[in-house]
């Protein structure tokens, strides 16, 4: 059998996201060779922004990209609830303000556009094992390998596959022969846009959750000098989504409908934009094993969530920072044991922040007049205390093979 | 102690640092334990891997007493 830290380990990377690109490039840096097979032509990340909490900055600091992924980010001022009306701040914390974000939980808060982030990882990775337009269609045990095959044509052999292919991911049919991403019932138009089109915003460079009835609005700025906000606006239903992919068609009026009676730097914002999709948000189940045999699913392919806490793309990154680590530790029981060692250390953590997350849309959409109105109030008032768990988390530390791994 | 209550009593004991506490069929996981949403979790997580069995978070957040926990496992299949 191959062993890790060998030459002849073949590591077949599935998705050249924010997972995939991370996991190769601290594979790269611990000396552990890997290959990333992308479906896109080229490295082009759809979607708009993400925003990158301490959980995740300190391992980009780690990987020594961080300096990049700044350049191209915005850290918030503070973080703000607002009601969704009167525009009423029902809680306010300093994120940049006086650096109490940094100070409590040792790395930055950012908002970042999502193709600068894939930029950043990319380029340092300078195209080395990087595969593009190789779309998985097939994956098959061949020995004690797995053999991919991809509709270009071409079929290659692996000793360890790592499903980094999100929500509709091809590796986790493998893996758990047939789950399937769920429907949440939630669906968001969402736009970037020049801070100076937004002259009713107050605190345009603040991270805000404008909370109503079957509806909110998060945005936060993106961009080296706060220039743009990036906006996400979910609102309730449609009660199915048939469509084939997470997008669906959607006209203007649908899309101001939605937000009508908002506070006017809501219904701005959400004019502001020629809405032509709406996007339905996807989960996936929490599962048994995120592994069979040599293939192991992460990120979205594993645990997909509501956005809410805006921590999809962070644990993606706490995932592949922990599998690239243990990797580098050698096999010692052999590739299938260290793989559910590394679910024993993901399943529980990446399972609560899922919970937590589906668990704050109903916070975030209540009606007025709701008797819940007062804990929501109260909740969004404790958030520092309540979710500090989720940013002070050290995945590095985790991963280490000595008895005081850190619970989750 | 049938197999299954006993796997539970050593998880809730664990996850809820119980070391000294008897811990009744009857005991309310999150009133009489202490239990949050969160450490319910954790006890999930430690039985499905204990046990090889799914624990959904909706019957996680159906079951209230640790005798209503080992009756949902022993349902779905454990001894």
């Amino acid at each position: 059998m191959a062993h890790i830290g060998r030459p002849n380990l073949r590591i077949a990377i599935v998705g050249g996201g924010i997972g995939g690109l991370t996991l190769a490039l601290a594979l790269r840096q611990r000396g552990i060779e890997a290959d990333v097979y992308e479906q896109a032509p080229q490295l082009t990340e759809i979607g708009a922004a993400v925003a990158l909490s301490a959980n995740a900055t300190r391992e980009l600091r780690r990987l020594g990209v961080l300096d990049t992924i700044a350049a191209a980010s915005t850290e918030p001022s503070e973080l703000i609830h607002r009601s969704w009306q009167d525009g009423r701040r029902i809680a306010a914390f300093p994120v940049h303000h006086g650096l109490a974000y940094q100070n409590r939980f040792g790395a930055p808060y950012f908002g970042i556009h999502r193709a600068d982030l894939q930029k950043a990882l990319g380029g340092a990775l300078a195209g080395a094992g990087l595969h593009l337009g190789h779309r998985l269609v097939g994956m098959s045990e061949h020995g004690e390998a797995l053999r991919l095959d991809f509709a270009n044509g071409q079929s290659v052999e692996a000793d360890l596959v790592i499903g980094a292919d999100g929500v509709r991911s091809l590796v986790r049919r493998y893996v758990t022969g047939g789950e399937d991403a769920i429907y949440s019932g939630t669906s968001a138009f969402r736009g970037i846009v020049p801070v100076d089109r937004l002259p009713s915003l107050p605190d345009p460079q603040a991270i805000q959750f404008w909370m109503g009835p079957d509806a909110h609005l998060l945005h936060y700025a993106i961009g080296g000098r706060g220039q743009d906000v990036n906006f996400f606006a979910v609102v309730e239903g449609p009660a199915a989504w048939p469509h084939p992919t997470w997008q669906a068609p959607v006209t203007q009026d649908e899309a101001l409908a939605a937000f009508r009676g908002w506070h006017p730097a809501v219904s701005e914002m959400i004019g502001a934009v020629e809405h032509t999709v709406r996007w339905g948000l996807f989960t996936v189940r929490p599962l048994l094993n995120w592994s069979r045999g040599r293939a192991v699913i992460l990120g979205d392919a594993a645990h997909a969530m509501v956005p809410h806490h805006g921590q999809g793309a962070n644990t993606t990154i706490e995932d592949a920072i922990t599998l690239a680590e243990m990797l580098s530790h050698g096999s010692i029981g052999g590739i299938e044991q260290l793989l559910s060692r590394f679910q024993g250390l993901r399943r529980a953590r990446t399972r609560k922040i899922q919970r937590s997350s589906r668990v704050t849309n109903d916070l975030l959409h209540l009606p007025d007049g709701s008797p819940a109105i007062a804990d929501r109030d109260r909740r969004v008032s404790r958030f520092p205390e309540d979710f500090g768990w989720i940013h002070a988390f050290d995945a590095l530390a985790s991963a280490q093979p000595s008895p005081t791994v850190s619970a989750a | 102690m049938q197999p299954t209550e006993a796997i539970i009593d050593r998880v809730l004991r664990e996850i809820g640092r119980l070391d000294d506490r008897q811990i009744a069929a009857t005991a309310r996981l999150r009133e009489d334990l202490g239990f949050d949403s969160l450490a319910l979790i954790d006890v999930a997580v430690r039985l499905e891997d204990a046990l090889g069995l799914a624990v959904p978070d909706e019957e996680l957040e159906r079951v209230q007493t640790a005798g209503e926990l080992a009756e949902y496992l022993k349902r779905t299949g454990a001894a």
